[in-house]
């Protein structure tokens, strides 16, 4: 900003249009004592703010607008898988199948943990990469295998699973001899009266444990029945696969009680947090 | 300022002690070595400072800055008209000497009532402004910022003033007659269109006798091609 002298000329709100004596004709900010037409006045100019300024500006908005929209959505959470071989793992998706937290559930979750990175792999990757490192610390190793070595995978969202393509996991899960245990909880989250439902969904998982039932949006609390029934008719694919797991389960249920225990307490907690739930709700 | 001097008794005693400063005015706007015996310039100064003698009265205010207007306007008039226009420039650093001398011979009165005639002469060219759908905020935005631009408008101005055709179709049609510009001046057509509302007001400011206030304003002066 530099000032300048001229014959004011016109009179504005805020500034006076000036005549300078090398000819110019400019914009001068108004001080404490306004000029009259044709005084000779000394003032800073104002310059107009050129056009493409204004574009840099809106372009950096918009560029830091869409930045940190993508960076939230990256970053929010909608899937919830927990992998319970025995290191049990929580891990948090985003919405393009992204692990985006991890969360050691156990000592053993830990160690394999802080021995691999799978933060921002996709969920196949990531699942991959868990499986082998456990079975480096021994968690997955050949004795076991000969009865069968069991992963449990516990998929919470509101997506369906065919949605998570974990195919390519599974395949190789297959040709290592793992058995796959995938249970899947839908939840909707839209609604605080939800909030009881999938409170229930869950319980039940606890009490039909032999069975591993597979549920979808029915809000309804389900007898044993009604779910195999349900297990039957809703997503054929995958049930199929889950019902032959829970065959092989049930065969070896006696041998593996050890697993069983550490799910009945994995349980116990889901219980605790829901009844928290709960009580909010009953604030609200 | 008293009248009894400017009388014509006096007169000639008067432009004697007052031959200083003419030549210092004359000088300011020619930038050169002058002469009494040689030079137009001067006897145009003297010829406009008994001009100015003859019409001052004193509600006028200061004889000298009068005088000077007077003066500034005679020559830039002569540089007009005078057949070879020299190379015309605006004048851009601040005269310290000029700047004192004001500050001695103008009172706050002498100062008021300046302002004053010039706020009607701003009153009218606004006016006149307005014929042509044009006003000093529109005129901001379609001012050159570079001296070298405004020199070269000034130049494009002054040959268009001593043609008076030009100034009859400026004055009947309120358009800058722009294909006729580039002949006289034989400059770049992007170069008038883009200015040409700047080049319309310096005409119209150099042209008129109504505004010798704001015509002496804008320090003109003689200027080297090369500067």
């Amino acid at each position: 900003m530099s000032s300048s002298t001229g014959i004011v000329m016109q009179l504005n709100k805020n500034h006076a249009c000036v005549m300078t004596n090398s000819g110019e004709f400019l914009r001068l900010k108004i001080s404490k004592t306004p000029p009259i037409v044709g005084d000779i006045y000394t003032g800073l100019v104002v310059k107009d703010i050129p056009f493409y300024k204004y574009a840099v500006t809106a372009a950096t908005l918009a560029f830091l607008m869409l930045f940190s929209s993508t960076a939230y959505a990256y970053y929010t959470p909608v899937a919830s898988v927990v992998v319970d071989i025995n290191p049990s793992i929580k891990l948090d998706l985003n919405k393009w199948n992204r692990i985006i937290k991890t969360t050691p559930l156990n000592e053993d979750g830990k160690k394999v943990l802080s021995e691999l990175k799978v933060q921002n792999k996709s969920l196949n990757d990531g699942l991959d990469s868990i499986v082998i490192q456990a079975k480096k610390d021994n968690y997955i190793n050949e004795d076991n295998n000969k009865n069968g070595n069991i992963v449990n995978i516990d998929i919470e969202s509101s997506k369906s699973i065919n949605d998570f393509n974990i195919s390519k996991f599974e395949e190789k899960a297959k040709s290592d001899n793992i058995k796959l245990n995938i249970t899947t909880t839908t939840n909707n989250k839209t609604n605080d009266k939800f909030d009881n439902t999938i409170h229930k969904e869950t319980k039940t998982i606890d009490s039909d444990k032999n069975n591993k039932p597979n549920k979808n949006d029915n809000i309804t609390v389900p007898e044993s029945n009604k779910q195999n029934n349900n297990n039957n008719n809703n997503n054929s694919k995958n049930n199929n696969k889950i019902k032959s797991d829970d065959k092989d389960k049930n065969l070896k249920e006696s041998s593996y009680s050890n697993a069983k225990n550490k799910n009945n307490q994995e349980d116990n907690k889901h219980n605790k947090n829901d009844t928290h739930e709960n009580d909010h709700s009953n604030k609200d | 300022m008293e009248l009894v001097q400017l009388s014509l008794d006096n007169r000639d005693e008067f432009i004697a002690q007052s031959k200083a400063f003419i030549y210092n005015t004359t000088y300011n706007i020619c930038k050169r070595k002058l002469y009494f015996e040689n030079d137009d310039e001067l006897s145009i100064s003297l010829i406009a400072f008994n001009n100015a003698c003859n019409t001052y009265n004193e509600n006028k205010g200061n004889f000298y800055s009068y005088a000077k207007v007077l003066i500034k306007n005679a020559l830039i008039d002569y540089f007009r008209k005078s057949s070879k226009v020299p190379y015309v420039v605006f004048d851009e650093d601040d005269d310290i000497k000029d700047f004192i001398d004001n500050k001695n011979s103008l009172t706050k009165y002498n100062i008021d009532s300046e302002n004053n005639r010039r706020a009607e002469e701003i009153a009218l060219f606004s006016k006149e402004l307005l014929e042509y759908k044009l006003d000093f905020s529109t005129l901001i935005k379609s001012s050159p910022s570079h001296k070298d631009t405004r020199d070269s408008l000034l130049n494009i101005a002054f040959k268009c003033i001593k043609e008076q055709h030009i100034l009859d179709s400026i004055k009947s049609k309120k358009l800058l007659p722009v294909k006729e510009i580039i002949l006289i001046t034989g400059s770049n057509r992007k170069l008038i269109e883009k200015w040409r509302r700047y080049i319309l007001i310096l005409i119209l400011i150099l042209s008129s006798d109504d505004y010798p206030y704001i015509k002496s304003y804008l320090k003109i002066k003689v200027g080297d091609r090369n500067e």
